[in-house]
């Protein structure tokens, strides 16, 4: 065998790989499908003014944004902190689900299985860790507060359903073999500790000048960026992804 | 040290063999129709080469249906994953070597 051969034969694996990639690609749709269920956490998230608690009075004036992302709460926040808990926990797995369906769909279509499992296995089990670390299911458990101490912690704030879908975005990026997907997987993970322990809406205001509806857009951000990202890369990779 | 044809693979380095184990590399299975137009095979001749390769221990066949259509899925080992990486690299050695020296 000489150097033209062997280059040859290298050529070839290079072009039938490249082939077969194309044809197992498809995380353009766990990024749609995220992006519309962060999207669709919008009705749960809004601003009230004051909480009361169950004699009436006051307890909390103004400016409180029910829920935070991070509330995984199983009860006694009045104003929907209890739907968005539920919200996130039938629609983050329901995702994942979703994900797995469409791989094994497409891997019939086309004759070339993905590798998706790392991606839904992982994504499953940190919503599991999230939940299992809420304040909610301490409460639900009637855990000892001083087993909860990791909750005092100050980057606690930024645990969120948002960062299991962005760890997730590694492991996809990693699976799919994708540079592209593991930029995006950065900026997300930004974005999405930011929407938790930061409110845009200050650098709307005082940087902008422009006035954004808060809270929502601390889920539109996130929302936004999964569905746009998710449609580029759709488009990027053509009609085969 | 041995000259890098000698690192080359009977079974992996014939051509269809070792683009069928590039495409199974890539992902995690593939159907045998996809083998077969990806790498421009007649049925007989892929069945031939899956055979050498399962053989060898190298790919796992598997056959099912879906609905009531056929199918037969084709998987890589570990085994398999290790010859194809070895073989690149031998092939990747004796390109580079036979450059060095001149052609």
């Amino acid at each position: 065998m000489d150097s033209v051969d062997a280059a040859g034969l290298l050529r070839s694996v290079d072009r039938v790989r490249a082939g077969a990639r194309r044809a197992r690609r498809a995380f353009w749709f766990p990024l749609v499908t995220f992006g519309v269920i962060v999207l669709g956490a919008l009705p749960f998230y809004r601003r009230v003014t004051h909480l009361v608690d169950a004699e009436g009075f006051v307890i909390v004036r103004d400016g409180i944004h029910l829920p935070g992302p991070l509330d995984l709460v199983v009860g006694d926040l009045p104003g929907g902190g209890t739907w968005a808990s539920l919200y996130w926990l039938i629609m983050l797995p329901l995702g994942y689900v979703a994900t797995a369906a469409y791989y094994r769909r497409r891997a019939m279509r086309t004759g070339v299985v993905g590798r998706w499992r790392p991606y839904v296995i992982g994504g499953l089990g940190l919503f599991a860790f999230l939940v299992l670390i809420s304040p909610g299911f301490g409460e639900f458990l009637r855990v000892p507060g001083w087993l909860t101490f990791w909750q005092r912690w100050p980057f606690y704030q930024a645990l969120t359903p948002l960062l299991p879908i962005a760890l997730g975005l590694f492991v996809l990026a990693w699976v799919e073999r994708s540079f592209g997907l593991a930029a995006f997987a950065v900026a997300y993970l930004g974005i999405a500790i930011m929407v938790n322990t930061y409110n845009p809406e200050n650098f709307f205001y005082n940087v902008l000048n422009i006035s954004v509806p808060a809270p929502q857009i601390n889920v539109i951000l996130p929302g936004a960026a999964l569905l746009l990202a998710g449609i580029g890369f759709r488009f990027a990779t053509g009609r085969s992804s | 040290m041995s000259h890098p044809v000698q690192n080359l693979d009977d079974v992996v380095h014939q051509r269809s063999r070792l683009g069928i184990l590039a495409i199974l590399h890539e992902a995690s299975g593939a159907e045998f129709g996809y083998l077969k137009d990806a790498l421009e095979l007649t049925d007989g001749n892929l069945s031939r080469h899956l055979r050498v390769l399962e053989d060898a221990g190298l790919v796992r066949v598997e056959k099912g249906y879906e609905g009531r259509r056929p199918r037969t899925w084709v998987h890589i080992t570990r085994d398999g994953r290790r010859a194809f990486t070895a073989e690149l690299a031998a092939l990747k050695q004796l390109v580079r070597r036979v450059e060095r020296n001149g052609g």
